[in-house]
């Protein structure tokens, strides 16, 4: 029997090899630099047009508006926002040294997720300045176009954050840039990209989408603990404070239903493992009741239950449709089998079958995962997901993300799984609970020649 | 690169080869870390320990030795995971994917054969501690909590808190030689 751990090291060396092959170029390099560079290029043409470029009463020069790595699919990931124009900024703070204020907007979108979008507001927009090596220094404001949110489901883009709606969301980063950007370090990469900036340019950023029931945030300062209340039903909040106040380096965050329940409240308070966050205590309005939770509140009363929220793995669900799964291998090119350390022929696996279940939210998915069992297979132990809507009775298929060999004295050890998943649970939006649609093993489909 | 070389040397400078020595070496510290948290969801634990290597050797590039160890920057790595995981309940697994790394998946017997390990070699070594000294080495250097705040909680001057994790790192260090 292998080792798991043992098998990951292999894999991790294979995976360094694979990247010194490639000289280290990662796409998110890339799509960062060229985001800014296509805004930089595009404020460059309107200046040189003359007249294009806008001054604030406030004083900034607008430039053109920030590109977004991707543009958004109503259908798939995050989707897209719902009403967008009428959703205005739903907090600000003033910036430490002054200048533009910061402000969130929050975005409900096509696909059960809500949003925030963190950045400077110059008019009433929301944008970023071209700063600390951002935009080439042109020193204006680019607006952030409403519809920017990150690529694939859930998961954070520089500036805007999602999450399903019913959960709540807590983002703290105590060493931001001045445009709320994470300071990535693979940004810094090889020196000359992009230079750190000073820490009186770091920012310590919280904010969050706390849900109906909290009524304000306590966070630490360096003259004790401040509390602010939170906007809309969405109970958005924004903290903006100079970098360096906080040891906590990083993201903290806590995640509870939106319900009128008490037991469902959960904010990390100073005794988390994951180091004092920024924000100390929340306080919530259940009913006529207000109780808080943390510490610093100005409402003593405690809230009855803090169960921890419990991440899970991707969900394992144990009963099965049995639906039929179909499977072909895809023969990959010599090259692409050679850069995977792979013998030749390789392969990648199209999967095929009937989806049971609709889905029109991002919480609900169907996921494949290779299962391999033996010691000398071919490693099928690729898994993805398909992160779109999906209408009930679809057929889909699906190729998977990673490469294997074909052996066939395994081929009825190592399968692949189709699983439906509601991480969430069954709700009126996704009624099914998650579970496995069907198996195909690999012997099932003898490669195309 | 030798295998005698430092934690932070492989990072760096090590290559594939380094870095699964440096995999190796740290396996273990990670792995305690992470189960010290999740308990026992071996698989999930599985899954965080892929992950943190993998953003390390996405990543190695940018590491600086001036700031601190190679392994307090992988617990770092790990933690911040960790809080992502609390957060929208599920590991990331974006590092592995943009690795295209294959997933590593726990068959039935593995399962139980990690939940029959009696833990890891940080786990055996914290449990070999005295407790003021285990407790202090936990709460300052895998919970990164002030010596202040150890200070107020366990009820002593923060000299002597200081002198808990000093000994007790100087005990942990010195058991690990023995038992290699």
């Amino acid at each position: 029997m292998t080792d798991p751990y043992a098998s990951l090291g292999r894999e991790l060396v294979r995976a360094a090899r694979r990247l010194e092959g490639a000289g280290g170029a990662e796409a998110r390099i890339r799509a960062w630099v060229a985001r800014h560079l296509r805004a930089i290029a595009a404020s460059a043409a309107l200046l040189l047009s003359g007249g294009a470029v806008a001054i604030a009463a406030t004083g900034v020069l607008s430039g053109s508006p920030v590109a977004p790595e991707s543009r958004p699919v109503g259908s798939a990931g995050n989707g897209v926002p719902v009403g967008a124009a009428q959703q205005g900024l739903g907090a600000e703070a003033n910036d430490p040294s002054g200048g533009l204020r910061w402000g969130a907007r929050v975005l409900h979108t096509t696909r059960g997720q809500v949003c925030i979008q963190v950045g400077r507001v110059q008019g009433g927009q929301l944008g970023e300045i071209g700063e600390d090596s951002v935009f080439g220094d042109d020193g204006l404001f680019h607006a952030l176009p409403a519809d920017a949110l990150p690529p694939g489901q859930g998961g954070a883009g520089a500036e805007v954050d999602c999450v399903a709606e019913g959960r709540t969301l807590l983002f703290e980063d105590a060493n931001a840039d001045r445009n709320a950007a994470r300071l990535l370090p693979e940004e810094f990469e090889p020196p000359g990209r992009r230079r750190l900036p000073p820490m009186s340019h770091r920012r310590a950023l919280a904010y969050g989408l706390l849900g109906p029931h909290v009524v304000s945030i306590t966070y630490r300062t360096p003259g004790g603990p401040r509390t602010i209340p939170v906007h809309g039903r969405d109970g958005a909040f924004l903290i903006v404070q100079p970098a360096g106040l906080y040891r906590s380096s990083s993201l903290v965050g806590g995640s509870f239903e939106g319900r009128a329940e008490p037991r469902s409240v959960f904010v990390l308070g100073s005794g988390s493992p994951l180091g004092p966050p920024i924000v100390s205590a929340a306080t919530f309005r259940f009913g006529a009741e207000l109780c808080s939770e943390g510490s610093g509140a100005p409402v003593a009363n405690r809230c009855p239950e803090r169960p921890v929220f419990q991440p899970q793995r991707w969900f394992d669900p144990t009963r099965s449709l049995n639906r039929h799964v179909d499977l072909r291998l895809v023969p990959q090119t010599d090259r692409a089998c050679k850069r995977a350390f792979l013998s030749t022929p390789c392969y990648r696996a199209l999967v095929a079958f009937i989806a049971p279940y609709s889905i029109h939210r991002a919480g609900a998915d169907y996921s494949i995962q290779g299962r391999a069992r033996c010691p000398v297979g071919g490693r099928p132990e690729t898994g993805w997901s398909l992160e779109r809507d999906v209408a009930r009775g679809e057929h889909i298929r699906t190729l998977s993300l990673g490469l294997f060999d074909y052996v066939p004295s395994c081929a009825a050890d190592e399968s692949f799984t189709v699983t439906y998943l509601n991480p969430r649970g069954p709700s009126r939006a996704a009624p099914h609970e998650s579970v496995i649609v069907g198996r195909v093993a690999l012997r099932e489909a003898a490669p195309r020649k | 690169m030798a295998s005698g070389a430092n934690d932070e040397e492989l990072l760096r400078a090590g290559g594939a080869k380094g870095f699964g020595l440096l995999y190796e070496r740290r396996v273990g510290l990670v792995r305690g870390y992470l189960r010290r948290r999740i308990g026992g969801q071996p698989e999930m634990v599985l899954d965080l320990v892929a992950e943190t290597f993998a953003r390390a050797l996405e990543r190695r590039g940018q590491f600086d030795p001036e700031r601190g160890s190679a392994a307090g920057w992988l617990l770092a790595i790990a933690r911040n995971l960790l809080a992502d995981a609390i957060r929208t309940g599920r590991v990331d697994d974006a590092s592995r994917r943009r690795l295209a790394m294959e997933r590593i998946v726990l068959d039935d017997e593995q399962l139980e054969r990690i939940e029959r390990d009696s833990g890891s070699e940080l786990e055996r070594g914290l449990a070999a501690l005295p407790d003021e000294q285990r407790e202090a080495v936990e709460r300052r250097v895998l919970d990164e909590e002030p010596y202040a705040a150890i200070a107020l909680r366990v009820g002593c001057s923060e000299q002597v808190v200081r002198k808990r994790v000093s000994r007790g790192l100087a005990a942990l260090r010195r058991n690990a030689k023995e038992g290699a």
